[in-house]
């Protein structure tokens, strides 16, 4: 099959209407759909400091039950203990974190300065080797510190700014709450849509106050872990579901024990997590997203494919001679489908460029982005919208929509009687 | 006329066809869309039961022992302190009045559920427990069902008992407007029995969520001595007189580090209640916003789809179209007859349509709400006429332009190769 450019565009001329009209339908419809696809998203496109998401294996809540009265649960984030309990043995990851999972509101400040109101988070050592933040300055805090609850503290780079004018401030003092901390590292800001990340100032968990109940089972600690690929998340599930039956074993005087719920949980599975008592369904939320995807690719494919109709009549008398000279049906077929393609691909390019800027520029309004504390916030990175697997998608929904739209005109104009078709005749 | 319209229409069937089906899938996501738009804006209209403008939450944090401020404290020590921080904000010049609750304000994340019962009926769903200070009612306006101004509600609250929203034993058919200084009880047999000093209006929980969920409410007073109210979803809200809004969060949180530290009690932020709600409504409004461009986007495609099918068609006619015309055809008869075979189209498939909104109605949408009175065979006809009338804008807008050209033609020009 060979496809001829110069012909594409001779025939886009003959009918400018109807060609800008499809060109129009054929940008829209990609625009939309690749919009719809950066929301479902953007809680699975891997991006610093989470550019290990395809690797992540999350358990943010744990749920206990009481082992006499089964209906009386408690659920929620766990205790460090329990954290160091369940997965501290665990040998199969590469790294395993504990971080209190939803940053919580302060005040931060110089000694004598005016306060900023910021989001803190408590975290462990290994939360620097699992998530990839970028230091401007400084270092992370080291399993040594973590462990003796050190006062340190890993602060963003327009928090520095703003509590310091500067962000060269490593080793300099400063008050979370009214509690003396000294800064070891500056990273760069994270905007406030990757929730698992996202705050201005990162302590050791252990430089604060103990949180738990529930007989010290339950807490403020969610965990994440690290596999060295995602071939051993299974492996990862079976060690860890041992650990929760020797673990249940232990806490049983406690009379409660802890239900897995399937944990933990993907990247994806993760980001379909309505509540910490339910297990999330994949298979509902695909479904879901393929109705969307099919209803917004179905009506502009039957439009486009009455326009492509329109078009194909032009050259009805011009297949005819193809056929005559032995092209066969299938070739036919095919060479429509390809030039098709074409006008498709660069169309569905354009659309895929406008979504692109759109969601960049609208990105508050269309990722319900907020600002948090006073503290200025950042925007998304353009490739958490514009990456290979955008690119694959949005090509995937041209060649679909292609099909769609052309794939029975041109199976029609490929079975015509060649005699008519010559004499420009078609029923 | 009609008849050589249906014939023409006929007569075009394949091309037709593919704009019927088109119209039948836009039609029916037209109308889901319209009808989930009817059925928002008749909830987000319906009483709050609050007012919330010039309200604001101050948000109090304790230190961490690791504070060389950190002082020993017990329950009632804290209790003292906070009591203390409420009337130095209450002292404000700006304040009207302060409020001391635990998960009771507004547009809340949070919510404390119980179960109560008055005589053998229990309470259906979630009634939200409120535990509040007496100002309660005055920061938020909260009137009583039966006309009590927020100041006497206030006064009321004062004494034992409780308060319950007219709605809590609904299911049951019973409206407890009527039932002031009843009885209600737990429903595990009589161990707790509380007298209803007031019945006061539903409180709902966004403008989004409909009537019947999360809007049933008891509120009691809230026990300084009782270890709850020491307990971290405590709340301290602020109505702020009505000119001094401007800056108020600003001042505060100057004067917050020398004027309100209490023992171990220090302001955190102050959060207006426009935020809050934001906060708990973004997610209603982004799902209403992606549904409404999603609309947009399917009706901008009926209109390019008509207008390039139109625009090819009135090429093919251009011979029959003069030809009318020179038998007498005025240009609005030839208008007439193009716009005419597109809604031709719409009315044959709205009927399939309306078949099919009927049954996401009932099988959906229905459920969705979670309120079986929203769904009526009037609603399904406004958003079906709606429905209607948007998809027949586009075909006029989409046909109107290859129409008006047809509409200029001249015959003599037309047929000049007869």
């Amino acid at each position: 099959m060979k496809i001829n450019i110069k012909s594409i565009l001779i025939n886009l001329r003959h009918q400018p209407v109807v060609s800008v009209v499809s060109i129009i339908g054929t940008a829209l419809a990609i625009f939309l759909i690749m919009i719809v696809v950066m929301i479902s998203d953007i809680g699975i496109t891997p991006y610093a400091p989470e550019s290990n998401r395809d690797r992540f294996l999350h358990h943010t809540w744990t749920s206990i039950v009481q082992i006499e009265k089964k209906q009386f649960g408690s659920n929620g984030p766990m205790s460090y203990e329990t954290f160091k309990s369940l997965f501290s043995p665990l040998t199969t990851p590469e790294a395993v974190t504990a971080y209190k999972q939803v940053y919580t509101e302060a005040i931060l400040q110089e000694r004598e300065g005016t306060p900023a109101e910021v989001g803190y988070k408590k975290v462990d050592d290994a939360y620097w080797k699992v998530f990839d933040y970028t230091f401007v300055a400084g270092r992370p805090f080291d399993k040594a510190e973590a462990d003796a609850g050190m006062p340190l503290a890993v602060i963003t780079a327009n928090t520095a700014r703003a509590v310091f004018g500067s962000t060269d401030v490593v080793g300099r003092e400063v008050l979370l709450n009214y509690a003396p901390y000294r800064v070891v590292g500056v990273v760069k800001d994270v905007p406030s849509q990757s929730a698992r990340t996202f705050a201005h100032v990162f302590v050791p968990i252990l430089s604060e106050n103990k949180n738990e109940w529930n007989s010290g089972i339950m807490g403020d600690i969610s965990v994440t872990i690290l596999a060295r690929d995602r071939g051993d998340f299974d492996k990862i599930r079976e060690e860890f579901n041992r650990r929760v039956e020797s673990v249940n074993k232990e806490i049983a005087s406690t009379g409660w024990e802890i239900q897995t719920l399937g944990r933990p949980y993907d990247q994806e599975l993760e980001s379909y997590v309505k509540s910490s008592f339910t297990e999330p369904d994949k298979a509902t939320a695909r479904r879901r997203n393929l109705i969307i995807y099919a209803i917004l690719l179905l009506v502009p494919a039957i439009n486009l494919s009455s326009m492509t109709e329109s078009r194909l009549r032009g050259r009805i008398a011009e297949i005819g001679v193809r056929r005559a000279f032995g092209c066969t049906r299938f070739e036919t077929m095919m060479t429509i489908l390809g030039e098709n393609l074409v006008v498709t691909v660069v169309a569905g390019a354009i659309g895929l460029l406008l979504s692109v800027v759109f969601a960049y520029f609208a990105q508050d309004y269309i990722f319900s982005m907020r600002t948090v504390g006073s503290v200025p916030g950042v925007g998304l990175p353009l490739v958490s919208m514009l990456n290979w697997m955008t690119f694959f998608r949005a090509f995937v929904f041209c060649f679909i929509l292609n099909l769609l739209s052309t794939g029975i005109p041109a199976w029609r104009a490929s079975r015509m009687n060649i005699v008519n078709a010559i004499s420009g005749l078609r029923k | 006329m009609n008849r050589k319209l249906i014939k023409q229409t006929l007569n075009d069937w394949r091309s037709n066809m593919w704009l019927a089906l088109e119209l039948l899938i836009v039609s029916i996501v037209v109308w889901y869309t319209v009808d989930y738009c009817c059925v928002t804006y008749v909830t987000y209209n319906e009483p709050l039961g609050f007012e919330v403008d010039h309200c604001y939450k101050i948000n109090v944090c304790t230190l961490n022992s690791n504070s060389p401020d950190y002082t020993e404290r017990d329950a009632s020590q804290v209790i003292t302190d906070k009591l203390e921080l409420i009337d130095r904000l209450s002292r404000r010049p700006e304040v009207e009045v302060a409020s001391y609750s635990n998960v009771a304000h507004p547009y809340n994340w949070n919510s404390t559920g119980e179960t109560v019962a008055y005589d053998t009926i229990v309470s259906e769903g979630m009634v939200n427990a409120r535990n509040v200070s007496p100002e309660y009612f005055k920061v938020f306006k909260i009137r009583g069902a039966n006309g009590e101004t927020p100041e006497q509600l206030a006064a009321l609250l004062e004494n034992e008992g409780v308060f319950i929203s007219s709605n809590v034993f609904e299911n049951s058919g019973i409206d407890m407007r009527t039932h002031v200084h009843d009885t209600i009880h737990d429903p595990f047999g009589y161990n707790y029995s509380w007298e209803i000093k007031a019945v006061i209006n539903p409180i709902r929980y966004s403008e989004y969520m409909a009537h019947g969920t999360m809007d049933k409410t008891i509120i009691r007073k809230i026990n300084y001595g009782d270890k709850s109210a020491s307990f971290l979803l405590d709340e301290l809200c602020v109505r702020v007189k009505d000119n001094m809004d401007k800056d108020f969060i600003t001042n505060l949180m100057a004067d917050a580090p020398k004027h309100f530290r209490v023992g171990n009690l220090f302001i955190g932020s102050v959060s207006s209640f426009d935020n809050l709600r934001d906060n708990v409504v973004s997610e209603d409004r982004q799902k209403l916003l992606s549904m409404v461009s999603g609309m947009a986007f399917l009706l901008i495609n009926v209109f390019l789809g008509l207008f390039g099918t139109f625009w090819f068609r009135t090429q093919q006619r251009v011979g029959e179209i003069a030809i009318r015309k020179v038998n007498g055809a005025t240009r609005s008869d030839i208008f007439r007859r193009m716009i005419g075979e597109g809604l031709v189209i719409l009315s044959v498939v709205t009927i399939p349509a309306i078949c099919i909104d009927m049954l996401l109605a009932h099988f959906e949408l229905n459920t969705a709400y979670g309120a079986a009175d929203y769904f009526n065979i009037g609603r399904i006809i406004v958003s079906a006429l709606i429905t209607y009338a948007l998809i027949a804008l586009m075909i006029i807008a989409g046909i109107g332009i290859p129409a008006w050209r047809a509409m200029r033609l001249d015959p003599a020009v037309a047929l000049h190769d007869e």
